[in-house]
């Protein structure tokens, strides 16, 4: 003898992927169609890490492979703008996007003081207070305390150039202030270091002004 | 001022210890914590999902090592993002665990409540009847004693709108249980093991933490894949062992690890023994052995700090100038023999569990001259006729 079953869904669901509407529009149009709780849910196609990295310094390679490596470990990492043009979705703003993410990814580079871009997302991430892990690849920590020599020099001195003093101030505040995270180094050298990984690197939280 | 960097080797490592840094940052709340690399899962995601519209119990089946876990907790992700249910519950390690606390996480998760004795649970049970649509899923259940006392009236539970996944290796044990409901003709969903591409692509990003094999160990890593029959536990553990071995002079290495694996085809559990066997043997220092074996024994389940307590202790007594019992731990995590769980508690695949207690059992025919002693009887045995001996290092 064979029962009906139920089933498991008995109400349209909406796909906010397929038709891209934002969240106001999305959450108005769920409890139009009856019960708000469920068969609705935004946060699952949000981001949730953040890759701050200069563009044509790391692109295609290092970057790209942490991008692929955290999507196959489940994660939806957020690469940068072209991507809020190429996936419809709901975020209209990188400021949504900065919102949106529950932790943070910086990699420092050479050339990543030369992007204003990069500097002003940077204090963004530093005034969110969410936790920030910076990845050295040929930069040492001393190179963001200091940015006017090493590395960063050049960089710096053209934003001088422009007359940008103002947001100087601010970008060497908040690189100082992620030189001090707990971050990953890259050691190409040969003689690298090699430093156990101690579980409580993981649960040190990065000492930020709110 | 002291820069506190992790150093790392190549790339590989570096995005290694980036992703679990963040994995471990963020935590998974409601959802299951699933594999670092989900390779191959979507297909039979989707499938186990249409099942689920057509039948209300699924028995998900296949042998151990093949994913049915995994399969099991990303099913039960995909429906927590979507929120069909409200309210879910996974109910890990059944087989070990006694019905009280089975049914005490059920009412936990499926009405935030306390269950204090057994005789409140139908109380309980009628409650999650009354007005929810729920998802329970049971793992690794070999035995159809105590089901009926877990989910006691899985018609109506059923006829609302809820469902249940069991999962088990045992094909009689889900024939059981799923003929328990009659909605509908029982289901079973058969794991397959993964096709070439797939467990190419799982191995190559244990071993390189990339999809693709670095040059010079192509040939080598296609071997060994071959060799592991698309059995997901057997390409991860082989995998993490061969992630940090990639220098020249590591490639005999390889050839002696494809070589052991290449037993004759039909027998799986061989190749899986095997397999144990070059990760195990090849565990650097004795601290790291031992250590495995405490866990394998007695810690599975057990949070990670009042051990470490005592693995500190023990290796300032033994051995002053080893290095510290965190550095073993991440290793024995590096190479998949044990894992942390969301709430830091250690786990670890029943195959693996049984083969360091095999290990154990291998030390002496002796009981008594065995390093770890877990089964009641037998610790009972030894401690009476007071043949303990200084070998005994964990009595659980």
């Amino acid at each position: 003898m064979h029962k009906a079953l139920h089933p498991i869904i008995d109400r349209p669901t909406i796909d906010v992927l397929s038709v891209s509407v934002d969240v106001e529009t999305a959450n108005a149009i769920t409890s139009s169609s009856g019960e708000g709780s469920h068969s609705f849910n935004v946060l699952s196609h949000t981001y949730d890490v953040f890759l701050n990295h200069r563009g044509p310094d790391v692109k295609r390679t290092f970057v790209a492979h942490l991008y692929e490596a955290l999507c196959k470990a489940g994660f939806h990492p957020f690469l940068d703008v072209k991507s809020l043009v190429k996936g419809r979705h709901a975020f209209k703003s990188i400021d949504e996007v900065l919102n949106s993410v529950r932790v943070h990814v910086a990699v420092f580079s050479k050339g990543y003081a030369e992007s204003k871009y990069c500097l002003n997302e940077l204090c963004d991430m530093v005034k969110s207070g969410k936790l920030i892990f910076p990845i050295f690849l040929d930069v040492e920590p001393e190179h963001l305390r200091r940015p006017h020599h090493g590395p960063f020099a050049t960089g710096f001195r053209k934003h001088m150039k422009r007359g940008r003093q103002d947001d100087i101030k601010r970008w060497e505040k908040a690189l100082f202030e992620v030189a001090n995270v707990t971050g990953f180094r890259l050691n190409e050298v040969n003689g690298y270091a090699f430093q156990p990984l101690h579980p409580s690197h993981f649960t040190m939280m990065p000492n930020v002004e709110g | 001022m002291v820069d506190c960097k992790i150093g790392c080797r190549d790339e590989a490592q570096l995005l290694r210890k980036v992703v679990r840094a963040i994995q471990s940052a963020l935590p998974v709340g409601l959802l299951q914590q699933v594999v670092q690399h989900r390779i191959g899962l979507q297909g039979s995601v989707t499938e186990v999902v249409n099942y689920l519209h057509e039948v209300g119990i699924l028995g998900i089946v296949g042998m151990g090592g093949i994913g049915k876990t995994t399969l099991a907790k990303e099913v039960y992700n995909e429906y927590a993002k979507q929120q069909t249910f409200e309210r879910q519950s996974f109910l890990h390690d059944v087989r070990i665990r006694s019905l009280l606390s089975l049914q005490q996480q059920l009412v936990h998760d499926l009405l935030g409540e306390d269950l204090k004795s057994m005789e409140e649970f139908h109380n309980f049970f009628n409650r999650i009847l009354r007005d929810q649509k729920v998802l329970i899923v049971i793992d690794g259940i070999d035995d159809i004693r105590g089901f009926d006392q877990l989910i006691p009236s899985l018609d109506k539970l059923l006829m609302q709108g809820s469902r249940v996944i069991a999962t088990s290796r045992d094909r009689n044990v889900l024939n059981y249980i799923t003929s328990q409901s009659s909605t509908e003709e029982s289901k079973l969903y058969e794991v397959q093991v993964l096709d070439c591409i797939h467990a190419q692509q799982l191995f190559n990003w244990h071993a390189f933490y990339s999809d693709k094999a670095s040059d010079g160990f192509q040939d080598l890593a296609k071997e060994i894949v071959d060799s592991c029959n698309g059995l997901p536990l057997a390409l991860e553990v082989i995998g993490a062992y061969l992630f940090d071995k990639k220098a020249p002079k590591h490639e005999v290495i390889w050839i002696e690890s494809a070589k052991s694996l290449r037993v004759d085809p039909g027998a799986i559990d061989h190749k899986l023994q095997n397999m144990f066997d070059i990760s195990y043997e090849g565990l650097s220092s004795p601290i790291d052995k031992l250590m495995f074996l405490d866990i394998a024994c007695s810690m599975i389940g057990q949070h990670e700090n009042p051990i470490m307590s005592i693995w500190e202790s023990c290796i300032i007594c033994t051995c002053p100038s080893s290095k510290s019992p965190h550095s073993s731990l991440m290793r024995l995590i590096d190479k998949s023999l044990v894992k942390l769980d969301e709430n830091k508690n250690f786990q670890m695949h029943d195959i693996l569990r049984d083969m360091g207690k095999g290990v154990v059992k291998r030390q002496s025919l002796q009981v008594g001259k065995r390093t770890h002693l877990w089964e009641p009887l037998e610790t009972n045995e030894v401690l009476e006729n007071d043949e303990v001996k200084s070998s005994n290092l964990c009595i659980s």
